[in-house]
């Protein structure tokens, strides 16, 4: 029988390894037929279920009837096999190859001073319950939402498909924390192309740390100093699968309640599941005013400056002299009022979101009533700007992913408009097109579709078609099996003629 | 690749010129203008231009306020006269929202398009103000009369223009349109007048009649009636009322409401002879009958119709005659329709207008088509 110092060797090297973190727990023990065969098990507490380590691993061990005679192989055979009775177990051997596992809530198990052991999945800890998501709420369709935990998530995509076409890679990233992610997609549907670059891209991450979805996404990203997102993000698994089905690839990152989508293009600012949920009129209707809302969240402060300082030949009688009324013994010029509001909105609103809920009431009455009353009755602020304002702001919630990107396109509309009036301010927005057009997410234009009038393509973009008539995949994106419908009679047909 | 960059230095400077040089130059805040309301246009014994400016004056006491205020200013141009209006109101006196322009009669009968050119040259008056004369003596007395539902008058007198489509009793003229017709020879420019009447012991204003020109000069005055007929000729009836004196032999007095009107104007030669052939179609309905006759039945009806239309027929005839005859102004823009529809015999009887509208004959055919009788078939009388 051989014997090999190695295995001895390497649980005293895990124990002076582990020495200071008293969190790894060391067990030791025997046979009780056959106490020559001593065992060893180790495990991180806290991480594992302490039952299923009594009852499937230390209870059958040590009333097993074995035999010394055994060599290494067949011992750990009889043990993995007919012994332990966990749902995983695996042999394994060399530290490297152990700790990890260790680490991630498995009991190592030693057996006598043995080269190899035995790997038994009994990970267990507190995680979060699945709740409905908070950025992401919907009136109709599913409640759930993903939660901290990649296994949870990774499960909630695999329920909404049961082909085993889904495919599920994972990958650990970053140096230090060796960050779980998994790539999904739909094999069949999903552009290699895209699949490949989205690959290279990850090899190429070289950080200490994930610590959210969001490292991963600026490390992936396309542009990475442009405003707008080129990759995507959600909190709901049954959107994960809507742009699975799409052709579009995702990643779920341990430790992050959202999962990655990729590609991009502008119009998935806009869209939103409910869209798919709801009757098409209405979700048509609502598109449009997300499209409506977007224009003023980023306009009308700009629009309202050149109207009142440059063009005041453009405004309504009426209108122009009760601006003008409203704005007498006013002391600053407009575009200070404009900067001034924007920014008390914007204070308002990064303050509520991090305030303690319980005193956020405060800072509604603040808001509303001292910024809102008091300075139109103090007459700092003119009462049309007030109204620009709450408008600007309340606009900004339609489209919600965009509200960062939004900030930066009013002020800069803001600041060309205050320059050179409307002319100004076209000019930025042309600028802003400009931009948009440039961009691409993963190789398809982030533009695409937008202001096309064929029918076909403009199936899901600012109109939401009945499902009867989507029939076919977003072009680009996928290039093979376009086809939504009559997939099992086309099988083969690349849906490019 | 050399191609490109040139290309993109050239696209560049293009876009830098496009932003540096061009746009709305002047950031100026809303409340630091004196909105122009309205303008009258005076002169003086020596030759200087006296203009009474209406302000809207607003005021914000807990609640916005908006009064007249009216600025006197003199000057040797129309120009200075505006900007000196600045060191008595202390703002600049914003244009583009002045509604009307009164001029007096005098310079009317002098020249003017004199002082028509500031507000033709400058860019922040518009073109669609209203021009009006005044019958009063002085143009600034009828901005400073008092508004009976609005306390700026110009505001009153632009409400009043917009209504004239359901009174037919002055032209519907902007100032583009004034300057339309002053730059074309052939054809007399006319424009809407202005005078004040007395209510309730105050002065207001009160907008009716024509005023003819022939080129910059006025040359005389249509009262409201035989406005309404020339309207008919140039085809810009669009509502208004037929009043029918003892209609058909009886003694009641019928009003006939206006639906619509068409009036077709065609020259034709007849024997050698121009003439215009004016076809007038217009639909009504009997809007009041005071008195029992039967102007409902079959017959009735007929004899009401042929009655308007003789009517109808007279007034324009009347009215024509009296503007080619006394005035020989061709304001109804029959030249520029020869020269439209028959631009060979106009190129020869263009210089010689003037004697060839002279002589110039109507052949006029008025079509008047009742089309109901309102909400009752009955003329409302004791029952027997």
């Amino acid at each position: 029988m051989e014997k090999n110092e190695s295995t001895k060797s390497d649980l005293i090297e895990l124990k002076t390894m582990f020495s200071n973190d008293e969190t790894v727990t060391f067990r030791e023990f025997c046979c009780k037929k056959e106490p020559s065969i001593c065992f060893c098990i180790t495990f991180v507490n806290g991480m594992i279920d302490k039952n299923s380590i009594h009852s499937q691993i230390i209870k059958p061990i040590i009333e097993a009837e074995l035999d010394d005679t055994l060599d290494i192989n067949q011992l750990l055979n009889l043990i993995s096999k007919e012994i332990v009775s966990a749902a995983s177990v695996q042999q394994s051997s060399g530290l490297d190859n152990i700790i990890p596992f260790l680490l991630t809530g498995n009991t190592i198990l030693f057996v006598r001073e043995f080269n190899k052991v035995i790997i038994i999945d009994t990970s267990d800890w507190d995680k979060r319950a699945i709740t409905e998501p908070e950025s992401e709420r919907t009136v109709t369709g599913p409640r759930e939402g993903f939660t901290e935990n990649i296994g949870t998530n990774v499960m909630l995509i695999r329920r909404k498909f049961k082909t085993r076409n889904l495919k599920l890679e994972f990958k650990d990233i970053g140096s230090e924390t060796k960050t779980k992610i998994c790539i999904c997609y739909i094999e069949g549907i999903v552009n290699k192309k895209i699949l490949q670059e989205l690959n290279r891209r990850i090899e190429k991450i070289d950080i200490d740390g994930i610590l959210d979805a969001q490292y991963l996404q600026e490390l992936i990203k396309d542009s990475p100093m442009s405003p707008f997102k080129t990759i995507g993000y959600t909190e709901r698994p049954d959107v994960v699968a809507g742009k699975l089905l799409e052709g579009r690839i995702a990643i779920v990152c341990e430790g992050t309640p959202v999962a990655i989508t990729v590609p991009f293009t502008f119009v998935e600012y806009f869209n939103v599941n409910e869209d798919y949920y709801s009757n098409f009129y209405y979700a048509t209707i609502n598109r449009i005013i997300r499209w409506v809302g977007f224009f003023l969240a980023s306009s009308v402060p700009a629009i309202y400056l050149a109207l009142v300082t440059f063009h005041q030949e453009m405004l309504p009688t009426q209108l122009l002299l009760s601006i003008s009324a409203s704005r007498q013994n006013v002391p600053f010029p407009t575009i200070v009022e404009a900067i001034l509001m924007l920014f008390v909105f914007e204070l308002l609103r990064e303050t509520s979101v991090r305030m303690p809920t319980v005193i956020g009431q405060t800072i509604s009455i603040v808001g509303a009533l001292v910024i809102g009353q008091a300075a139109v009755e103090a007459e700092l602020v003119s009462a049309p700007m007030i109204i620009v304002a709450a408008l600007t702001g309340i606009t900004s919630f339609v489209v919600p992913k965009m509200q960062g990107e939004l900030i930066i396109i009013r002020l800069v509309f803001l600041m060309s408009a205050a320059y050179i009036g409307l002319y100004g301010y076209l000019f930025s927005v042309i600028g802003m097109f400009i931009h948009l057009a440039s961009l691409r997410s993963f190789g398809i234009p982030y533009m695409l579709d937008i202001g096309t009038f064929k029918p076909s393509d403009a199936k899901d973009i600012m109109v939401r078609a009945p499902w009867q008539e989507m029939k076919t995949r977003p072009k680009l994106v996928v290039q093979k099996n376009r086809n939504r419908v009559g997939r099992e009679t086309k099988e083969g047909d690349n849906g490019e003629k | 690749m050399v191609k490109n960059n040139k290309l993109f230095c050239v696209i560049t400077m293009l876009i830098c010129s496009c932003i540096i040089f061009t746009g709305c130059w002047n950031y100026r805040e809303v409340e630091q203008l004196a909105i122009a309301s309205g303008v009258a246009v005076d002169e003086k014994s020596d030759g200087i231009t006296h203009l009474t400016i209406e302000v809207v004056n607003i005021g914000r006491d807990g609640k916005a306020t908006y009064e007249p205020k009216y600025i006197e200013s003199d000057g040797y141009t129309f120009f200075e006269a505006a900007r000196k209006a600045v060191t008595k109101e202390g703002k600049k006196i914003y244009w583009s929202h002045a509604k009307v322009v009164i001029i007096s009669e005098e310079i009317a009968r002098k020249d003017i398009a004199k002082y028509l050119d500031f507000l033709f040259r400058d860019a922040e008056t518009r073109e669609d103000i209203w021009l009006l004369i005044s019958k009063e003596k002085t143009a600034g007395e009828i901005l400073q009369s008092k508004g009976m539902l609005k306390p700026i008058v110009s505001f009153q007198i632009d409400d009043a223009m917009r209504s004239q489509k359901s009174i037919t009793r002055f032209p519907f003229i902007q100032l583009y349109e004034f300057f339309d017709r002053l730059f074309y020879k052939q054809v007399a420019p006319i424009l809407p007048t202005i005078n004040l009447v007395e209510q309730h012991g105050e002065k207001s204003t009160h907008v009716g009649g024509t005023a003819i020109f022939k080129g910059e000069k006025l040359i005389g005055f249509l009262n409201e009636e035989d406005t309404k007929s020339m309207l008919w000729l140039r085809d810009e009836v669009k509502g208004g009322l037929i009043i029918l004196k003892n209609a058909a032999g009886t003694d009641d007095n019928v009003t006939l409401e206006i639906y619509k009107s068409k009036s077709k104007i065609t020259p034709i030669v007849q024997e050698g002879v121009l003439k215009m052939k004016v076809e007038v179609d217009v639909d009504v309905s009997v809007g009041e009958i005071m008195g029992t006759s039967d102007f409902i039945s079959s017959p009735g009806r007929q004899k009401l119709k042929a009655f308007a239309e003789k009517r109808v027929e007279e007034d324009i005839n009347t009215m024509y005659t009296l503007v080619r005859d006394n005035y020989n102004a061709d304001v109804f823009g029959f030249g520029r329709n020869i020269e439209m529809k028959m631009p060979d015999v106009w190129k020869q009887i263009k210089d010689d207008w003037d004697n060839f509208y002279a002589e110039l004959e109507l052949e006029l055919n008025v079509k008047v088509n009742i089309r109901g009788s309102a909400t009752t078939r009955v003329p409302l009388k004791a029952g027997k």
